[in-house]
């Protein structure tokens, strides 16, 4: 019968172990081979692309504002306005994120598998940024109210926020 | 003109980090990845299995291709139409270090064509890199040949123009190779935006420099990428 260990793991140089060594030695764990992905023939080929703000929120569905994205930039004096259904998303995740004032990607494109099968799409999916942190907040109040002092506005109301 | 039949995106940060942090449930719980494609990285039959350690971290989530090593963060995708979803995770990670030492980032793209045939293939390589100098010293010996004669071939070029502003130094490098993705007569441009961070009272870059640099100049490096692979594309 094996005697039960009272210490537990009684080794000091397990992974776990929070005992300071004695002396640096080398890495007891052993290498992997790291294999290359190979993706095939997958791609995804924008078609057309645009930036969206949503304007306003229904039960189902969301109205909103659209800018074409052209060689990378959003053309600004191309607005067109649409609506879309919770269910032209591309993530079930991002329904959570439907909110005025939301930044999204609508992207319409030709896909194609590993294997070469094409389909064409059409993605809509929104912007996703981590939480402002206090900082930042803080940061872009200044930067806010630098601006009004520069366009003169230093006392006007408060801006609105979303 | 050609048209490209594969391309990619890729945010790179160059500078010192933390690659175990890097977790696919680590860019979920931040909001920056939705949850299914951080559960399809950690599949245990993924296609390539997910490696999350103090000195490497590697996988795929769906579009997204995640690789650190401790002087390097890759953001990459192969589907072009994932780029600002890319760039998005990139700046969500470094916003989030803001501690994080980062010296430069790169905003690269990469494109793969096909030539129609083995002559366009080696005629665009020609145009690129005229061998008038290469042929006369390969002309004596027992080498093959090409269909229309030549023995040199292009393997790898890379042209370099570095910008002259400060304080965002930096280059542009576009390297062309044959491609090794597709073929045959497959083509590769590599396009690599290079930008230093500019430092603070000799204090290296940080991840709020990187998310800050990478949104000012994001839309100028993509516009100067579709121009120079149009461009590219026009002499096949």
């Amino acid at each position: 019968v094996d005697p039960t260990p009272i210490l537990g793991d009684v080794r000091n140089d397990s992974k776990d172990s929070t005992v300071a060594s004695q002396k640096v030695t080398n890495s007891k764990v052993d290498p992997r081979v790291l294999h290359t992905r190979n993706f095939g023939k997958r791609r995804l080929q924008t078609l057309l692309q645009w930036e969206g703000v949503v304007e306003s929120v229904e039960v189902s569905t969301f109205e909103c504002r659209l800018v074409p994205i052209v060689d990378g930039r959003p053309d600004q004096t191309r607005i067109e306005f649409t609506k879309f259904s919770f269910d032209d998303l591309s993530d079930d995740d991002d329904h959570g994120l439907v909110a005025p004032g939301s930044v999204f990607y609508w992207t319409i494109g030709r896909a194609r598998n590993a294997a070469g099968t094409a389909t064409n799409v059409s993605l809509v999916r929104f912007r996703r940024l981590p939480p402002l942190t206090k900082t930042h907040s803080e940061r872009a109040e200044r930067e806010a109210e630098a601006m009004l002092q520069a366009l003169g506005e230093s006392d006007g109301p408060e801006p609105s926020r979303t | 003109v050609a048209t490209p039949e594969l391309s990619g995106v890729a945010v790179v940060g160059a500078g010192t980090f933390n690659p175990a942090i890097l977790h696919p449930s680590w860019l979920a719980e931040k909001g920056l990845i939705p949850i299914d494609i951080a559960k399809h990285a950690m599949e245990q039959n993924a296609a390539q299995p997910i490696i999350v350690s103090p000195q490497l971290t590697v996988f795929v989530a769906d579009w997204l291709t995640v690789q650190v090593t401790q002087g390097q963060a890759v953001f990459s995708t192969v589907d072009q139409g994932r780029e600002l979803d890319v760039r998005d995770v990139a700046r969500g990670v470094f916003e989030l270090l803001p501690e994080t030492p980062i010296d430069a980032l790169g905003i690269n793209s990469d494109t793969h064509f096909q030539a129609q045939s083995e002559g366009a293939w080696h005629a665009f390589g020609d145009q690129f890199l005229p061998k008038d100098f290469w042929e006369p010293i390969f002309e004596d010996g027992d080498y093959k040949q090409r269909a229309d004669g030549k023995r040199v071939g292009m393997r790898s070029m890379t042209v370099e123009v570095s910008r002259t502003e400060t304080p965002l130094q930096g280059w542009i490098r576009v390297e062309i190779a044959p491609s090794l993705r597709i073929g045959p007569y497959g083509i590769f441009i590599g396009i690599n935006g290079h930008f230093v961070l500019p430092r603070h009272n000799d204090i290296r870059g940080n991840g709020g420099d990187a998310a800050r640099v990478l949104m000012e100049q994001w839309e100028g490096a993509r516009e100067t990428e579709s121009r120079l692979v149009a461009k590219l594309l026009e002499a096949v």
